[in-house]
């Protein structure tokens, strides 16, 4: 689904990525690993297609086309981005933001179709914000608003998601949610979804497969047990971790 | 029923009174529609109340939703500014006459209230975002730099003197004589057909309003559209300056007000600013006419009006935290 080959990104002389390369088949949880700085956000920025690419080498591929030759609305139909900050500068409420997914299939002028706002009345449901839809987005906590912008991104219904830090501002209740729907989407319509997450126990509970990255090099991938070792983290964290077991489902947790 | 709906049954029948008292009020009072000598000064100055208001509005709508911030205005950003050195340097050169006029002047004006915009924006902007403060940062410095100029212009000016001063001050009074009488219809077609293609672009402008990176991520193309808006505020803003002056204010305060009854949506936001910025503006030309023994330039009226809205939005944006 998505392939890079031997990615660099420069920022003038700052090298953010430095030769990464990796292959991601759809239907996977993806989880994007290392510490501030690392170069996760540029990867993502990169992966979205956000970034001008003339400081970047190297080759993006989705779905075996270039990732440079798809148009912003031809993109916008393959892939959804939830970004790290989300501000707003007009009070649209939280159902005209969820419903925004939905422009990449609508004309200029063309008004919303009853099956729009049914995916963006569902897409709250899942997110567990449909009771805030009639709040303005400014009055929403920040926890609440990264909910109504991953359901906007869900109401895109695209086969790639792409989060930066999702979780970020959510309570305990909340990250299992989210992270649990895109499990979910994976299994249940194959969406391969790429999340950028600081909690590594989050990772080993929730994703299939992760990247770890450190100084813009892709240090380590694979399965969440080869990966969160404290072989792999220990110099890139630069600390002492320690592998557990979950008691109830068996996956890899690291404790400090 | 929706809120906008229902303001539009008010707004409509209302839209007539303020033409009739447009029509009607004067340094002598209020009266006099019958008399054709009077109703041939005051109804260009009516017309153009209506476009300037209208132009001003809308431009003003979609600059806060393009740059996504709720105080840009085209005068606070310099835009105003940058066209009226176009128009009083077209003044200058001798070009309000004949041809000149009819040309010369608001293409001086669309060109410099381009380049001011083109500075602002590129000065305001850190990374892919433009942060409200820098906006508002840059636009007093384009402002500071064009009112140099015109000072420059004034000072170099013989008997433009008095058209450069209606100019600066915002004017509705046909400043440069009634030979400009048929740009008012150029100016119409030019708001017209600009607020038209912003009001087509509805959706794109509540997705540009979320930031860059949202919007190109939702389809959009975002340098080419915003281009485009930007060009499109412009050009109505340089219409109008060629025609009645510097008129501060009008883009913010309008749009805000009718946000607070339309809410944010473009598509609803755009005809709603239009048609309450043409009203508004009839309005407070009436009462520049009527308030003094001596009349007042308009631009002074909206400018009086027009700060303590933008200190209370600016205080309560402040509270919010943003």
């Amino acid at each position: 689904m998505i392939e890079v080959t031997d990615l660099s990104y420069q920022y003038g002389p700052l090298k953010a990525l430095d030769g990464v390369s990796f292959s991601l088949p759809k239907g996977k949880v993806v989880g994007l690993l290392g510490p501030n700085g690392s170069g996760k956000s540029t990867l993502c920025l990169c992966l979205a297609g956000m970034l001008d690419r003339k400081g970047s080498s190297g080759e993006i591929k989705i779905s075996g086309q270039d990732l440079g030759s798809f148009a912003p609305e031809e993109l916008a139909l393959k892939m959804a981005v939830v970004f790290q900050d989300n501000l707003f500068s007009f009070d649209f409420t939280a159902y005209e933001i969820v419903l925004m997914g939905r422009s990449p299939y609508l004309r200029p002028l063309q008004p919303e179709r009853p099956e729009d706002h049914l995916i963006a009345k569902k897409a709250m449901r899942d997110c567990d914000c449909f009771d805030l839809k009639d709040r303005p987005i400014r009055s929403l906590s920040g926890g609440e608003r990264q909910r109504v912008v991953l359901a906007r991104a869900l109401a895109q219904t695209t086969s790639v998601l792409l989060l930066d830090e999702p979780t970020n501002h959510l309570d305990l209740k909340h990250q299992k949610q989210i992270l649990s729907l895109v499990r979910e989407l994976a299994e249940s319509k194959e969406v391969l979804s790429v999340v950028v997450l600081h909690d590594l126990n989050l990772a080993g509970q929730f994703c299939d497969h992760l990247l770890l990255l450190d100084q813009g090099r892709l240090v380590k991938q694979g399965t969440p047990e080869e990966v969160l070792t404290p072989e792999n983290l220990n110099p890139v964290y630069q600390i002492n971790v320690h592998k557990i077991y979950h008691p109830v489902t068996g996956r890899p947790q690291i404790i400090i | 029923m929706r809120r906008d709906i229902k303001t539009w049954y008010y707004l409509l029948p209302a839209s007539l009174l303020t033409i009739l008292l447009g029509l009607a009020s004067g340094p002598a009072g209020f009266g006099l529609l019958a008399d054709p000598q009077v109703m041939a000064i005051r109804l260009p100055r009516v017309l153009l109340g209506l476009l300037a208001g209208a132009g001003l509005a809308s431009s003003g709508a979609a600059l806060q939703a393009a740059l996504g911030n709720p105080l840009a205005e085209p005068y606070l950003l310099g835009v105003s500014g940058g066209a009226a050195f176009g128009a009083a340097l077209a003044l200058l050169l001798g070009l309000s006459a004949g041809v000149g006029g009819a040309v010369g002047l608001p293409l001086f004006s669309l060109a410099f209230g381009l380049l001011a915009l083109y500075v602002v924006y590129s000065l305001s902007k850190v990374g892919s975002r433009l942060p409200a403060e820098t906006v508002i940062l840059s636009g007093i410095i384009v402002n500071a730099f064009f009112s140099a100029l015109i000072m420059l212009l004034l000072a170099l000016a013989g008997r433009q003197l008095q058209e450069m001063i209606y100019l600066l001050m915002g004017n509705l009074g046909m400043i440069f004589g009634t030979q400009s009488l048929y740009l008012l219809w150029v100016c119409a077609a030019i708001i017209i057909l600009c607020t038209g293609y912003l009001w087509g672009q509805g959706r794109s402008l509540d997705l540009l309003s979320l930031g860059e990176q949202p919007a190109q991520s939702l389809g959009l193309k975002v340098e080419k559209l915003k281009l485009r808006i930007l060009l499109a505020s412009a050009l109505m803003v340089a219409a109008v300056v060629s025609l009645a002056g510097v008129i501060g204010f009008v883009g913010l305060v309008v749009p805000h007000l009718a946000r607070m009854i339309a809410g944010p949506k473009n598509s609803r936001l755009l005809p709603l600013s239009v048609v309450l910025g043409a009203n508004l503006l009839v309005l407070a030309d009436a009462l520049a006419r009527t308030i003094a023994p001596q009349e007042i330039p308009v631009g002074v009226i909206t400018s009086l009006l027009g700060v303590p809205f933008f200190i209370y939005l600016l205080r309560r944006k402040k509270r919010s935290g943003l």
